[in-house]
Formats: C-alpha cells, sequence, structure tokens
C-alpha cells in the first residue's frame, strides 16, 4: 500500500519539494521569534521566485538569480514590516495585501517581459557533483547544495538564538513589556528581523523558481508560504524541526500527487489538518506570546 | 472605532430634538470617510496607469475597456456585478468576525464549500421545480460555509487557536478536497480531459432581476445590509461589539464571550457560504479547476477599506467588480495583461493606510483632517 515510500525517486522529490518550504519556514520562523506573524511570506516566496529567475535568465548565472532573490526576498521582507509597522495595518492584512500586490506585479512583468512563458531551461541547480552509483545513498547525499544550506540555516539559528542579539529578537516576540523595560527598540528589532527572514525566504524562492518548478507563473507558489507557516507550528517554533516538518509536508504531498490510489490522495490535506489539531490541542501550538499583536503593550 | 460611539451617543436628550441640525451631520458622516476613499480610489488608478504606460502600453485602450467594460452595455453592468455580488458577502463576513474581535482569512475555503454544497443539493434534487432547488441549494450553502467556520471559530473560542492559522489552514483543506472531488466522484461523465462537474439544471439557475442588475447582487446586498444594521442597531449587535472593543468587560458584564464568539464566526462564515452557493447558481454554474478567484482575499481588503464605515462596502466590492471583471476586456481589446486589474484592485488599501500613518507622523496631519473630519 506504501510501496513508494521505499523508492528513491520519491524521497528525491520529496526533499527537493520540501527545500523551498523549508527556507519559507525558516524565514517565518524567525520573524515569528521576534513578534511579527509573517503573513507575506507567500509574497515574498513569489517576488523572490520571480526576480531570481529573471535575473539568472538574463544573466545567465543560476548563482546570480539565487543571490538576487535573497535580495529581492529581503526587500519584500522590510516592505512587509513597512505595511505592518509603519502604515499599521497589522501583520496579516499586510502580508495579504503584499500578497495581492506582488502576484499582480509579478503577473503583470512576465507577461510584458515574457510572453512565451518565463522558464529556466538548463539554468536549473541541480547536483553540483557525480553519482556515487547507489541510488539510495544518492538521495541522501547527492542533492543540490542549497538543500543542505537550509539544514545549515536552520542550525546557526538555533545557535544565534542562545546569543546576546538572538535573546534580544527572542524578547521582542515573547514579551513587549520586558523588551521595553530592557530598551530593546523592538521596531527596529522586527524590521532587521523581518529583512533576514525575507532574505532566508528569498532564498527558497530562488531554489523554487530554478531548482523545483523551473518555470514562473502566478501560481507557481501554490500556498508553500502558508504551508510554511505551519510548519513553524508543527515544530514548535524550533529551527530545526521545522526542516523536518517541511519534509513531512512534502512528502505527504508528493505521496498524494505520485499515488494511483484515489484515496490516498487525501493524504494530500493531512498536513493541514495536522497543524490545526496542533494549534487546538497541543501546549507547543502556543507560539511567542507577543506575536502579531503589534508594537503597543495592552491589558495588564 | 469612534463611529460606534456616535451612534450610542444618540441616545443623549440633546442630540435627539433638533432633527434639523442632524440632517448636514449625517451628511458630514458620509462625505468624510468618502472623501478619503475617493482619493484612495483615484490614486490606486493612477499609479496603476503610470505602471501601464511605464511598461510600453496603451493607457487609453486600458482606460477604455475598463469603462466598456463597466458601462458599456447592460450586460457588462450585469457581469461588473456578478463579480461585486460575492465580494460584498465575503466583505461583510470579514467585518462581522472583526466586530467580536476575530480574523476571518478563511473566506475563500468558506466560500468554496458553500459553493461545493449549493452545487451538490442542486444536482441532487434536479427534478424538484427550479424555485424550490434554488431555495435549498441557498439554504445548504449558508450552512456549508458556516459549518466550515464554525471548526475554526469553536477552536478559537474553546481552545484558543489562532483563527488566522486554521482559516488559512481549513482554505487549504476545502481547496484540495474540492479539487479530489471533482476528480473524483463529483466528475462529469462528459469531462473530456479537464475534470469538472455537472452543471446547474437551467431552470435553477439565477439570472438578471432586471437588465443588468443580476438577482445575485441585490440578494448579497440586502443580506450585506441587514447584517450591518443588525450589528450596529440591535442589542444582540450591541454585545457582539463589546466582546470585539473589550473582551474582559463583556465577560463582567455577564456576556456569554465565548459562544458569541464562534456563533458569530459561524455566521460569518455563513455568508462567505452563500457567496459560494450564489456564484454556482447565478454565474459559473459548475464547479472545474480555477472556478473562484480569491473573492475572499479581497473580501479581506474591502472590509478593511469601510472598517469604520461598513455602508462602503457594497461601493468597494462595485468598484473592485468593475476592475474584475474589466480584466478579458483589457486583456483582449486592449492587449494589455490582466494582472494589471489584481494591482488596481490591492493599492487603494495601501493608500488609505498610508494616509492614516501621514495623519498620525505630523506634516500630513491638515490633509487627513480635512479629508476625514467628523462631525462634532
Amino acid at each position: 500500500m506504501f510501496d513508494l515510500l521505499g523508492t528513491a525517486a520519491f524521497w528525491s522529490s520529496a526533499i527537493t519539494g520540501a527545500t523551498p518550504i523549508a527556507f519559507a519556514a525558516l524565514g517565518a520562523l524567525f520573524a515569528s521569534r521576534s513578534g511579527s506573524l509573517f503573513v507575506g511570506v507567500e509574497a515574498t516566496l513569489l517576488g523572490s521566485a520571480f526576480v531570481a529567475l529573471v535575473v539568472a535568465v538574463q544573466s545567465g548565472s543560476t548563482w546570480l538569480g539565487v543571490l538576487a532573490g535573497l535580495l529581492s526576498g529581503l526587500v519584500l521582507g522590510l516592505v512587509n514590516g513597512l505595511l505592518s509597522m509603519q502604515l499599521a495595518m497589522g501583520d496579516v492584512v499586510a502580508g495579504l495585501v503584499l500578497q495581492i500586490l506582488v502576484t499582480g506585479a509579478t503577473g503583470l512583468l512576465v507577461a510584458r517581459w515574457y510572453p512565451n512563458g518565463l522558464a529556466a531551461g538548463a539554468l536549473q541547480l541541480g547536483p553540483s557533483w557525480p553519482s556515487t552509483g547507489d541510488g539510495a545513498l544518492d538521495v541522501v547525499v547527492r542533492q543540490p547544495v542549497l538543500v543542505y544550506a537550509a539544514v545549515v540555516v536552520a542550525v546557526a539559528m538555533v545557535a544565534f538564538f542562545r546569543t546576546a542579539p538572538g535573546l534580544v529578537v527572542r524578547a521582542s516576540g515573547d514579551s513587549l513589556r520586558v523588551a521595553y523595560a530592557l530598551r530593546v527598540p523592538v521596531a527596529r528589532v522586527r524590521y532587521a528581523a523581518l529583512s533576514v527572514a525575507g532574505a532566508i525566504t528569498g532564498v527558497g524562492g530562488a531554489f523554487l523558481a530554478l531548482g523545483v518548478v523551473g518555470v514562473f507563473t502566478t501560481g507557481v507558489t501554490s500556498g508553500r508560504g502558508f504551508v510554511a507557516l505551519a510548519c513553524v507550528i508543527l515544530a514548535a517554533w524550533r529551527p530545526v524541526l521545522a526542516v523536518v516538518a517541511a519534509l513531512l509536508f512534502s512528502a505527504a504531498y508528493t505521496y498524494g500527487f505520485q499515488t494511483d490510489d484515489a484515496s490516498l490522495a487525501a493524504l494530500q490535506v493531512l498536513p493541514y489538518v495536522l497543524t490545526i489539531v496542533v494549534i487546538a490541542f497541543s501546549k507547543a501550538g502556543r507560539g511567542p506570546a507577543d506575536e502579531g499583536k503589534g508594537l503597543v503593550v495592552v491589558g495588564r | 472605532m469612534s463611529v460606534d460611539i456616535e451612534t450610542q451617543a444618540s441616545t443623549d436628550p440633546a442630540a435627539e430634538d433638533s432633527s434639523a441640525r442632524r440632517a448636514p451631520a449625517v451628511l458630514a458622516r458620509f462625505a468624510a470617510p468618502i472623501g478619503l476613499q475617493v482619493l484612495a480610489f483615484v490614486v490606486a488608478i493612477a499609479v496603476s496607469l503610470l505602471l501601464v504606460a511605464a511598461l510600453g502600453y496603451d493607457v487609453g485602450a486600458v482606460l477604455a475597456a475598463v469603462v466598456d467594460g463597466a458601462f458599456g452595455s447592460a450586460h457588462a453592468v450585469s457581469s461588473s456585478l456578478t463579480q461585486a455580488a460575492p465580494l460584498v458577502l465575503t466583505a461583510t463576513a470579514v467585518w462581522l468576525a472583526y466586530q467580536v474581535g476575530l480574523f476571518n482569512v478563511g473566506g475563500d475555503g468558506q466560500l468554496q464549500v458553500g459553493g461545493l454544497a449549493a452545487l451538490v443539493v442542486a444536482l441532487a434534487l434536479g427534478d424538484l421545480p427550479g424555485v424550490l432547488t434554488i431555495a435549498v441549494a441557498v439554504v445548504a450553502a449558508v450552512l456549508g460555509g458556516a459549518a466550515w467556520a464554525a471548526v475554526a471559530g469553536l477552536l478559537r473560542a474553546y481552545r484558543g487557536a489562532n483563527e488566522v492559522i486554521s482559516t488559512i489552514m481549513l482554505n487549504f483543506v476545502a481547496a484540495t478536497a474540492i479539487s479530489l472531488l471533482i476528480a473524483g466522484p463529483l466528475r462529469s461523465p462528459s469531462a473530456k480531459y479537464t475534470p469538472r462537474t455537472d452543471r446547474v439544471a437551467a431552470d435553477a439557475q439565477l439570472g438578471d432581476a432586471v437588465p443588468g442588475i443580476p438577482l445575485t447582487f441585490l440578494v448579497a446586498l440586502a443580506l450585506g445590509v441587514v447584517t450591518v444594521v443588525a450589528v450596529r442597531r440591535t442589542s444582540i449587535g450591541l454585545r457582539l461589539r463589546t466582546i470585539g472593543l473589550n473582551r474582559e468587560a463583556a465577560t463582567h458584564a455577564g456576556l456569554r464571550v465565548q459562544a458569541m464568539q464562534w456563533q458569530a464566526f459561524a455566521v460569518s462564515g455563513g455568508l462567505a457560504g452563500l457567496a459560494g452557493g450564489l456564484v454556482i447558481l447565478g454565474y459559473r454554474y459548475y464547479i472545474a479547476p480555477g472556478w473562484v478567484p480569491a473573492w475572499g482575499l479581497l473580501g479581506i481588503v474591502i472590509a478593511f477599506l469601510a472598517l469604520e464605515s461598513p455602508g462602503l462596502i457594497p461601493l468597494w466590492a462595485v468598484v473592485l467588480g468593475i476592475i474584475g471583471a474589466a480584466g478579458p476586456a483589457i486583456k483582449g481589446a486592449a492587449s494589455v495583461p490582466d494582472a494589471i486589474t489584481t494591482v488596481m484592485q490591492g493599492l487603494p488599501v495601501v493608500v488609505v493606510f498610508l494616509v492614516g500613518a501621514l495623519a498620525r507622523s505630523g506634516p500630513g496631519r491638515r490633509l487627513h483632517a480635512a479629508l476625514s473630519r467628523k462631525p462634532e
């Protein structure tokens, strides 16, 4: 019944499919720990996928594309912060408005500049070294470099949260009251965290365009950014677990997509249902206390 | 929220007796927010057209396509209002949930579940007279949307689960489930390549009430008005707003906060579900991949444009409906990518919040005061 789980091809596409989600989840997690609910992660993923692909195609260099994805993600994270804090839209409206604008703008530009479609062609991020000859071993050791980069970012984030600046970021998310008492410039911390979050997400967008899908349409992210928000919750706000959660989502989706058994296709909804169960019935589903509550201390 | 205080202030005897003095006050109350909204609309269109011009397209052709698509014929007006109908309902749904302090991001999922419920019922009752089928299908749409929202509402009220996250997840569950259903059990035998369901029978379809005005728009408008009036003018509405303004005070006042929160959220979902039902009965008639644009998302935008003055909901719904319906004309007659309509739809809310931010920051304070002065 679950024979797909034994095949190298299944795991290979599950892992590549998980990577953009993992980057987006790490970005959302970082923003979340600083107190921003990064609803604009979907918009950031879409915008950076577009910019990365355009730059890669125009320059002929995939790595310039990845860099462009990172930078555009940074800018979009910052814009998300401006909409949310400076314009006082709040995290949710800011993220959703950004999504509408990025969808419209990328749709317009791709139709103007690439009427025949925007595709990576040969410029895809593939494995950069030869096969070991063992299919199962290849699945683990012969992935594109950015797959391993996601794990490195996760570990680095764990380490960062233990440093003094990391503590400042966490304080901004866990308790506005304490952060202000310690003279933490909360707004600035959140802008900085959103920029970093956007940059990390931007790498995910670049990998989505150049390593997973290979073409750009305005539907290319198909909700992966929101899936990333779910990963943050399933992982109880722990970076390494967020990468594992991304793999779970990707595996469930890939399985539902690849299987011939129609009833097992329903597996695709499992991660979403699981997320709802976690936020409703698990203490682990509680995030940073002051996440998404703006910059003003309310209540006692 | 200051508008709420004004409505309560009308119980003040001094304000009651001078109906003559109230007339200009009422006028000012509607004129003031409209100034800001007109500015938002003009700036949004101007920026979009600049973008169109910068990309080397013909601005005049785009404008002509929008105007023609909006007012060119009875059919054009009808198709604009057909798009406005679901927007009125999804925006009212978001506005209603916001009154009890909750954020309904699940309009898209609730709309789709409502549409699915209406379709399944309409197909099952195909032999009944059309009017009866329509009535039952509409009820099914409301119940479907309400049930879908109630999941998030109950989990929020009794388990503290963030409704933003749960409604986003429920949107995905709805979309995935529907795409599996139309590829499987609900797939029409006559669908060749792209999976789709059967069509609603012709006598169960909703048309125009009078040429140019679709019935679905009238239904949506009526329900939107009823909802806003109920929240603003009834005792239940006062309780709901109390919960939204201060949950703790509402608890101390003896209100059943949790029950009212999830029930209001379910009604909110019912409105979005009805939007889906009307889309099926009056516009799409069957479900195929991509059968609805992100009307739930646009509903959120409209609700935040009209947060303080819900009377603006239908106005913005019509404006965004016109822009949305102009998409094919922009793409066809003007040969401009129809994605520009998405930009046009997203910009007004940015302008409104930008003006608000400028007003707070000082330099723009006078401008904002002039545009949104409240009557004494």
